[in-house]
């Protein structure tokens, strides 16, 4: 804006001594340049060659020349050594009475917190001619807290606290930069420090400032919300009834009750009556749902998980704020203070015993297989949430693995291969890799999940079901592109085929659109796990972010390629990326289909899912 | 003279680059010459690789809105730059092309002491090389040439471990040639060839070939420990299963810093023999240059803690590493003046090779006077990685290295080729590329002290001026490059055939035909005089 400054602006205490010792640096180095240069030219020139000079007595070196070379830069290196080191320890230690506010990275925003609960994201708001000590760390990867107008940086690190302090001289807004590379959007990873008087900055601390985003945040209900965490889980249901609310938007926003159903009957447990009470987990410890561990499953599922649940949550970092999961967790918790019945202890409960009356029928058949280890499968087959997806019989999430073992199983390549104890493990460890036809790629890697022992009787476990009444169910299941199953996509295809131009290319992109399984998410109608697409091109989509984008070819592309950048409204985010699984080809075959999808008779419903 | 230029190409006599013909000649080649070459088309094509990033980049800069690419994209080219640069263009470049080509006839022997080893690892390093470019088409890489953790081993979807499989191969290429050469040079120097009648250039590269054996394997460790953790998800940097993410940087800077000086010895090597050779003076305090090179390539090692101020080490860490990082500073500094002191009473020409070892101490100095600025603690902690750390390693990289390489490319192509390059043109291509770097690289020097970061795919609209500037300079750049690879080319069919002695230079690679026969010299040589033992203004017209 102001065209090429001379020097950054000086905003704080260090700056001037800093930029002192940046001017000796650089007048000592314009100097020795200089010299050098002038030296070296006069050399150049005065001992051309053929020049009519003398050259009698050239030396080759004498040892009090050299000495003094070597103690020159000696002596000049050693004041600069001296100079910047004390210079940067007198700066080391933050003065006492310090303010202190807390700085957290993630990718790719700076998340600030000061002691009075106010919190801000991307803006440092702090009083001029005080000193400010940032405790800062990191829930990804490295960063750096870099303020070149206060010349101070510090690396922000994952599992670690790292400080830095600055006293601010001067009002105004000053850049701030992520001064570690961290990934895609390293570059938008910046923010302003707004340094105000202390006046100003009281009145900002109370939130009545017409502050930019905090009030866009809703200052009040944000500051709110921390107290009331802090009051304890018995706190008047008042105090905490703004963010609850403003929760359980953001729960039906985010899609969460498509998954998590009131019954406890949905691919992940119910909330109803569970904060505050013990909750089984995959690794076979117990844990109490409290706020910690919510926002541990919110932020990181995989880490630890509750018991009887596939792992199919992906991790809202970075998709929700601070503020954002606070409230989830303070409608969670509204939801546990109903009535005491505890339906999720049953839920995870399942692996000890009630829930395994289909497993328990195969369970027979495997122990009469006598494989070794086939309980044990079963047990951790139960444990892990396979069932939930892979039903005992028909069609679940992913296939049903009754009968299926030794038995040949298509693939979304259209290759076939043989239900073998490899396949199974590489289906187990390495599940993107070649995935049975007809099923979305919602499987997540076991890998560093099991121990090799575990995967074993898993392995068994699977080669008792396979033992069974010798009706191969999953090939009829891997057949669906071809024949049987296209019930939902016959109603589609009638439409499609007429359509007209690019109706060949929409033909093609309905075999693709079942081979890979999309219509188990996205029905012909109705809700699934992902929306219908039945009439949604070209009509206004709603996105969680709280936009509205329309359905187009872009967008479609988008949501294939890159499902969750903009998501829609409503649906939880499972859908996985088919970058490199499509080529350029199915890519628009499939968005052909999509669109063609669209041309029926104009109501779009998926308008209407947005709006409950 | 003009006897030997009219002399028709069929009555060559018999020499390295006509005793065979064929593809499998080349390929199967054992003789350390032809292996040079090899290594001279395999450098430059990844030359023209990085380079075409670097075009990438600085047009993307140009727009502070980055428009050209999305920043996935941008981290990609800046990666690649970088990788492609510094794997397999600097460090090869002067040991594995000159020194190749130069070390056997520098001390009077027919080949490297392993000739079969030496084809090996031109192999190993095309093998790494073409795993590299694979992960490149293949969706490309966008961890930074510097792979840090915990981003590398956790979180981009990109080739990683791909391309950590291509360094770590290239590895061992670096390895076994820094092996060869220094048992080549321990082992076969003519008889009266002491280790202080040396050119310094064979200096330079015994104390790369030491630091290659020697650190070379820890950059191949730490390449293999996050390719482990990637792919099996052990837990040695990732803070989630008990690791810590800045032993990589430890490990990796261990290697990385030293290799800055590393790859930088050896052009200082041959800005010596250039140097001496058009003044026409033996180098000015021969044996303390000696000492130095050894004194970098020693302190070098000790170093690695200066790219790690901004990490939350220990105090008293910070104060050793920058203690030290500044002791390094002296013996450059001292090589510096000595350069200049043999300037002083000698006979200097100004042909093409003595202009780029001119532009070299000149960008040397600039660059080596700027990193005073980074080892200081007070004022390297807001320098950190901004664009001012881009710049100085720059005036070292581009400055040095590539300067020097240049140089001693147009001093021995006359060895090399068995002709001579268009002067003109040379000495245009030395003047536009110093011209060049300093427009491309010193505005960044402003962009960093303002504060704008690396690695940024768009930027604050203040700093657009300099950046522009900055893209400006790096056409004219690029332009300086392109013409030294035309000429290059043209003159190995239509140059003027070269003399043995073109320069009047001293050293044993000048007194034996050009180009060399296969066994390099008919009767192995002795020697009896001192380094650069020229004579002075008497000797002046042989040129």
């Amino acid at each position: 804006m102001q065209g090429i400054a001379i020097h950054p602006e000086q905003a704080s205490t260090i700056a001037p001594s800093v930029d002192y010792l940046f001017s000796f640096l650089t007048a000592a180095a314009l100097f020795f340049t200089v010299l050098m240069f002038l030296i070296i030219f006069y050399f150049m020139i005065k001992y051309r060659r053929r020049s009519p000079v003398d050259r009698a007595k050239a030396i080759e070196g004498t040892l009090p020349l050299e000495i003094l070379w070597i103690a020159i830069p000696t002596v000049i290196v050693a004041v600069i050594f001296v100079w910047g080191s004390r210079l940067y320890l007198r700066n080391a230690e933050p003065p006492p009475g310090s303010m202190e506010v807390f700085v957290t990275g993630r990718q790719w925003m700076w998340k600030v917190e000061h002691p009075e609960g106010q919190r801000e994201i991307n803006e440092l708001h702090v009083p001029v001619g005080r000193p400010v000590k940032l405790t800062m760390t990191s829930e990804d990867g490295i960063h750096s807290f870099y303020v070149p107008a206060f010349r101070v940086q510090k690396n922000v690190l994952p599992g670690q606290y790292t400080s830095l302090w600055f006293e601010p001289t001067k009002v105004g807004t000053f850049h701030f930069f992520c001064g570690q590379y961290c990934g895609a959007f390293h570059a938008g990873m910046t923010g302003s420090v707004i340094v105000v008087k202390p006046d100003e900055y009281a009145q900002w601390l109370t939130g009545v400032v017409p502050g930019e985003t905090v009030a866009a945040a809703g200052a009040p209900g944000a500051v709110m919300a921390p107290a009331g965490v802090q009051g304890g889980t018995t706190a008047a249901a008042g105090a905490q009834g703004g963010s609850a609310v403003a929760g359980e938007k953001q729960f039906q926003q985010s899609g969460c009750p498509v998954c998590h159903l009131d019954n406890g009957k949905g691919l992940g447990p119910s909330f109803v009556g569970l904060y505050g009470n013990p909750v089984h987990l995959t690794n076979g410890q117990t844990v109490t749902a409290d706020d910690a561990f919510i926002r541990e499953c919110i932020l990181t599922p995989d880490v630890r998980r509750v018991a009887g649940y596939p792992p199919l949550m992906a991790s809202f970092q970075g998709q929700l704020s601070d503020e954002q999961v606070l409230n989830v967790i303070a409608y969670i918790r509204s939801l546990g203070a109903k009535p005491g019945k505890p339906p999720e202890k049953e839920g995870a409960g399942v692996p000890g015993g009630g829930a395994t009356a289909p497993a328990g029928a195969q369970g027979g058949t495997a122990a009469a297989g006598a494989q070794g280890g086939t309980a044990a499968g079963e047990k951790l087959f139960q444990q892990h949430g396979c069932p939930v997806c892979h039903p005992a019989a028909g069609k679940g999430l992913g296939p049903s693995l009754a009968g299926v073992y030794g038995h040949p199983v298509q693939l979304t390549n259209g290759q076939t291969v043989t239900a073998d104890d490899a396949y199974i493990r590489e289906c187990i460890l390495t599940p993107d890799v070649r995935r049975v036809a007809g099923y979305p790629p919602l499987m997540a890697s076991f890998q560093g999940q099991l121990s090799e022992e575990e995967l074993l009787d898993v392995i068994a476990y699977i080669r008792s079901l396979g033992a069974g009444p010798g009706k191969p169910p999953e090939k009829e299941g891997a057949g669906v592109p071809g024949g049987a199953a296209t019930v939902p996509a016959g109603a589609q295809g009638g439409t499609t085929a007429p359509a007209g131009a690019p109706g060949g290319t929409a033909a093609a992109g309905e075999k693709v659109f079942q081979q890979r399984g999309c219509p188990v998410c996205h029905p012909a109608a109705g809700k699934g796990l992902g929306p219908s697409l039945a009439g949604v091109y070209g009509h206004p989509v709603q996105l969680t972010n709280g936009q509205t984008v329309t359905a187009d070819d872009a967008f479609i592309r988008e949501c294939i390629l890159t499902p969750d950048v903009r998501r829609v409204a409503g649906y939880p985010p499972l859908m996985a990326s088919f970058q490199g699984q499509l080529s350029e080809e199915e890519l628009l075959d499939v968005i052909a289909y999509i669109r063609s999808l669209g041309a029926e008779p104009g109501k779009p419903p998926e308008k209407e899912e947005e709006k409950k | 003279m003009s006897a030997a230029l009219l002399e028709p190409r069929v009555l060559a006599p018999r020499n390295y680059l006509n005793a065979d013909y064929g593809w499998k000649s080349w390929l199967f080649t054992l003789d350390h010459k032809r292996i040079a070459v090899l290594y001279l088309v395999s450098v430059t094509f990844f030359f023209l690789i990085g380079g075409f990033f670097a075009v990438l980049m600085r047009l993307q800069l140009t727009d502070p809105q980055g428009t050209l690419v999305g920043p996935e994209t941008y981290n990609k080219f800046f990666t690649l730059h970088g990788l492609i640069m510094t794997f397999f263009f600097m460090m090869p470049a002067i040991p594995a092309v000159l020194g190749n080509f130069l070390i056997p006839l520098m001390i009077g022997a027919d080949n490297v002491a392993f000739p079969k080893l030496n084809l090996l690892s031109w192999y190993i390093y095309i093998l790494g090389g073409l795993f590299t470019l694979n992960a490149t088409i293949a969706g490309g890489v966008d961890t930074g040439w510097t792979f840090y953790t915990p981003y590398s081993s956790t979180y981009p979807n990109t080739q990683v471990t791909a391309v950590a499989v291509g360094v770590f191969i290239t590895g061992f290429s670096f390895i076994l040639t820094g092996l060869n050469f220094i048992v080549t040079i321990h082992k076969m120097r003519a008889p009266g060839l002491t280790w202080f009648r040396m050119p310094l250039f064979l200096w330079a590269m015994y104390a790369t070939s030491c630091f290659m054996v020697l650190c070379a394997p820890v950059l191949a460790i730490t390449i293999f420990l996050l390719a482990l953790g990637r792919l099996f998800h052990i837990g040695i940097f990732s803070v989630a299963l008990g690791g810590d993410p800045l032993l990589f940087q430890h490990l990796f800077w261990f290697y990385s810093h030293p290799a800055i000086y590393i790859m930088i010895l050896p052009a200082m090597g041959v800005v010596s023999e250039l140097i001496a050779c058009f003044a026409r003076k033996r180098i000015f305090g021969y044996r303390i240059m000696c000492f130095s090179i050894v004194a970098i390539a020693v302190l070098g090692l000790l170093v690695w803690g200066y790219h790690m101020f901004v990490t939350g080490q220990s105090v008293n860490a910070e104060l050793i590493f920058s203690l030290l990082s500044f002791l390094v500073a002296i013996p450059l500094a001292v090589m510096v003046l000595h350069w200049a002191s043999t300037l002083y009473k000698g006979s200097i020409s100004y042909e093409a090779p003595m202009l780029y070892a001119l532009g070299f101490i000149g960008l040397f100095t600039i660059g080596g006077l700027s990193g005073l600025f980074l080892d200081s603690l007070a004022t390297g902690v807001p320098l950190t990685g901004t664009y001012f750390v881009v710049a100085h390693f720059h005036y070292l990289m581009v400055g040095g290295i590539v300067m020097g390489y240049l140089g001693g490319l147009h001093f021995w192509w006359p060895k090399i080729s068995g002709r001579k390059y268009p002067e003109g043109w040379a000495a245009f291509a030395a003047a536009i590329i110093f011209v060049g770097s300093n427009l491309t690289f010193f505005p960044q020097f402003l962009l960093g002290y303002l504060g704008m970061p690396r690695q940024y795919a768009f930027y604050p609209a203040t700093f657009q001026v300099l950046n522009v500037m900055s893209s400006a300079g790096a056409t004219i750049l690029g332009v300086g490059y392109l013409v030294p690879l035309i000429y290059l080319m043209w003159s190995v069919r239509y140059g003027q055939v070269a003399e043995p002695n073109p320069w009047g230079a001293k050293g044993l690679e000048w007194q034996t035909a050009s180009p060399p026969p296969t066994e390099n010299f008919a009767q192995s040589p002795g020697v009896t005089e001192e380094a650069y033992a020229y004579l002075g203004e008497e000797e002046a017209g042989v040129g």
